[in-house]
């Protein structure tokens, strides 16, 4: 059953039950009404009845008392009492037509009882009337009326006993019929009653079982699918609806239940991809760690491989030069450009091997707190030429390695010297992040295309000229490479004085160095 | 002076074989450590250069086993590996100093001699308060420089040359080698600072100046 269909079910079965119990009220209302018109005819009937026989028996009585003492009987009271006689049969009768009106033509009969009432009334009436007013005699009159007596306490007596009896016995049948009537509604009432009673608790227990159980069986079942079990099947009984539900949600789960799957399936399909990437990362990270090692390995390989024919040029050639009493000129020059020229080549390889190292996260430092004024005015004082000193007055100290960085201060001198001015100028600075170091000099300076190229390996700018025994086209990359292994870093800019100027920045406080960094910093 | 070289690499051990020889020592050269282990057992030497890259064993074992076996010949070893952890270790080891190659001969034999007078035991020309050079005079307590009894101003730098001159008097001393011993640096480009130093010690030194000598392709002398 559906659910509107039960409710409507429900509906009609308390609008019958309520039309009926206001059936049976309004019907007893109007029942009750009419048994009381019933009942007061009757009385009424009943009264006029006592009323009328009071009149005839007055009426009588007087014509009697009239014959025995010998007086005429007329008059005013005679014909009052005829007048009241007429007037109670008059309303006698519109009582029994009231009745009828009422009850219906069962009553009929009453009127032809009363019909012949009437006539003997008359007859009587008439006949006492005659008799008062003739001329015999008294006996004869005695007789008469006598007769008449006789005749109205008999048949009379008789007709009125009927319609009293016949009045009363209305009243009794009214009252048992009125009885019946109340007995049969309020039965009709406790039937409706018990049947709404009943149909409230049948329609009570048809809810639970249509409506609610099925709602928290739906609940339940909600339930169980969120949490991603969708292979329980329902059952949740109840009205079609329900049903309906039923199956849409079964259709709905078994959907879920393949989606799932379908996803479940997808995300396997994905774990296996990822896990086959990472094992092709992981490959790629081996080699790219086997070629770190290699490279490692290499730079050692390589600082080896060339240190020992340059050890045995230079070895060679200062040893021979030793002897250079012994020698020609020309040869013990010769001997000493070899020797220059392998000098020079072992700067290079250290050079190089300075930066990369650097760039592999390899260059070790021998880091000391240093005050960097004192480092600065060393490095000074160690070049030959003059260099402008300004430094702060505070102290100055940070973790380097002071050999390192007087290298790579030298450097930058011996570039401004070399590319630069005459005047050089070296500033220590207290900044915000650490140190600065500014290097500037009074020469052409550096255009900004060959500042954006200057820390190439090998790059020599414009103004470079031979490259000769004196450059190498390294010392800015690595006075980088050295400067950023102390987590600093190096920018060149135009000088206030019209040449370049050099800025290396460099970290006050205890840092991670970074040559410890497991990253290797790729330069461009 | 007797030398004992441990080194695998001919060409290297030649030329400081003929070095070496042309100061007037004699040079055992070795190839291997095993050998070199053996002969040090065998023979006393008066200084023992051990290069560290070696076939077999390492140059390290090599120290170490020398040591643990009561050799107390002073051991200078000779690396390409220029780390300072090396350096360390091998110092660690038991050798008594540490060169990286490339080196400066100068360097070497001033090392050798040092390690040889230290041995010894000879009281270092160093220790005497007072070096006196014709008219120089170098006071080691004031750091004072008179010539003639009148005083010399001169930088640090300066003083320092001075006195590396006047603690090796009579020997040959190339560029680089002041330039390590003065200035503690061995960067090439950075010799010709020698060369500007030695010029103006020159002036300062007035007449005396002209002791110190300049050696073509060689070096300076201060005699």
């Amino acid at each position: 059953m559906r659910s509107t269909t039960f409710t409507r079910l429900n509906a009609a079965v308390i609008l019958i039950i309520v039309l009926g119990l206001g059936t049976v009220s309004i019907s007893g209302l109007y029942a009750a009404r009419w048994w009381d018109d019933r009942v007061r005819l009757s009385n009424k009937s009943y009264h006029e009845h006592l009323l009328l026989e009071n009149n005839l028996f007055r009426l009588f009585k007087r014509y009697e008392d009239g014959l025995l003492i010998g007086e005429s009987v007329s008059g005013v009271d005679v014909r009052a009492l005829e007048t009241a006689i007429d007037e109670n049969i008059a309303n006698i009768r519109a009582i029994i037509e009231a009745e009828i009106a009422l009850v219906g033509e069962e009553e009929l009969e009453e009127i032809a009882f009363l019909d012949r009432m009437e006539t003997e009334i008359d007859m009587v009436v008439t006949r006492l009337a005659t008799l008062a007013t003739t001329e015999t005699d008294q006996d004869r009159k005695s007789q008469l009326i006598e007769v008449l007596a006789r005749r109205i306490e008999g048949r009379l007596a008789d007709l009125f006993a009927e319609a009293l009896a016949e009045e009363i016995e209305e009243m009794e049948e009214t009252e048992v019929a009125a009885a019946a009537f109340r007995r049969q509604s309020l039965m009709l009432s406790v039937v409706f009653l018990a049947t709404a009673i009943a149909c409230l608790v049948a329609s009570f227990v048809q809810y639970n079982r249509m409506i609610r159980l099925p709602l928290s069986r739906l609940t339940t079942y909600l339930g169980t699918l969120r949490e991603g079990n969708y292979s329980k099947p329902t059952q949740l009984g109840g009205a079609t609806e329900f049903q309906e539900l039923e199956e849409v949600m079964s259709k709905m789960a078994t959907t879920l239940a393949e989606r799932e799957a379908t996803r479940e399936e997808q995300r396997a399909e994905l774990a296996r991809r990822v896990d086959l990437r990472t094992a092709e990362l992981q490959v790629m990270i081996n080699r790219l760690e086997l070629g770190e090692d290699n490279r490692k390995r290499l730079l050692a390989d390589i600082s080896h491989e060339l240190r020992t024919p340059l050890t045995i040029i230079l070895g060679e050639a200062e040893v021979a030069l030793r002897r250079g009493d012994k020698l020609p000129p020309h040869s013990a020059d010769a001997l000493a450009r070899i020797r220059d020229s392998a000098l020079h080549t072992n700067q290079i390889v250290d050079d190089l091997l300075t930066i990369a190292r650097q760039e592999a996260g390899a260059l070790r430092l021998d880091r000391q707190q240093i005050d960097l004024r004192q480092l600065l005015q060393d490095a000074a004082e160690m070049f030959p030429h003059d260099i402008q000193l300004t430094l702060p007055d505070d102290v100055s100290m940070a973790p380097v390695d002071a050999v390192r960085l007087r290298q790579a201060i030298l450097a930058i001198f011996q570039n401004a010297q070399r590319y630069g001015g005459s005047t050089i100028t070296a500033k220590l600075y207290h900044a915000q992040t650490g140190y600065q170091i500014a290097v500037e000099d009074d020469g052409p300076g550096m255009p900004e295309s060959e500042r954006l190229r200057a820390f190439e390996r090998f790059y020599r700018g414009t103004n470079a000229g031979d490259p000769g025994i004196d450059g190498t086209g390294l010392g800015l990359p690595v006075v980088q490479s050295i400067v950023q292994a102390h987590g600093g870093s190096v920018a060149l800019d135009p000088a206030a004085l019209g040449g370049l100027r050099v800025t290396l920045t460099l970290p006050r406080g205890p840092l991670k160095p970074a040559a410890d960094a497991p990253a290797p910093v790729r330069q461009a | 002076m007797n030398i004992l070289l441990i080194e695998d690499q001919q060409r290297v051990a030649d030329f400081i074989r003929m070095g070496l020889g042309a100061e007037g020592w004699s040079v055992d050269h070795v190839l291997n450590g095993e050998v070199g282990l053996n002969r040090a057992e065998a023979t006393s030497y008066d200084v023992i250069l051990l290069d560290l890259m070696l076939p077999s064993i390492q140059g390290q074992d090599v120290c170490r086993m020398l040591r643990s076996r009561g050799i107390t010949t002073p051991i200078l070893m000779l690396s390409a590996l220029d780390a300072p952890e090396e350096k360390v270790e091998g110092l660690r080891l038991g050798a008594d100093d540490y060169l990286t190659k490339p080196f400066n001969f100068d360097e070497l034999i001033a090392r050798i001699e040092a390690l040889f007078r230290r041995a010894k035991g000879y009281a270092l020309q160093e220790s005497a308060p007072l070096i006196e050079l014709g008219a120089i005079s170098f006071d080691r307590g004031s750091m004072r420089v008179t010539l003639d009894g009148v005083e010399v101003a001169l930088s640090k730098k300066e003083r320092d040359l001075l006195y590396f001159f006047m603690s090796n008097i009579g020997r040959v001393m190339s560029r680089e080698r002041i330039l390590n011993a003065v200035w503690g640096v061995n960067t090439d480009p950075m010799t010709n600072v020698v060369d500007v130093y030695i010029g103006r010690l020159r002036r300062k030194l007035g007449s005396e100046g002209g002791r110190i000598v300049t050696l073509r392709n060689v070096g300076y002398r201060m005699s």
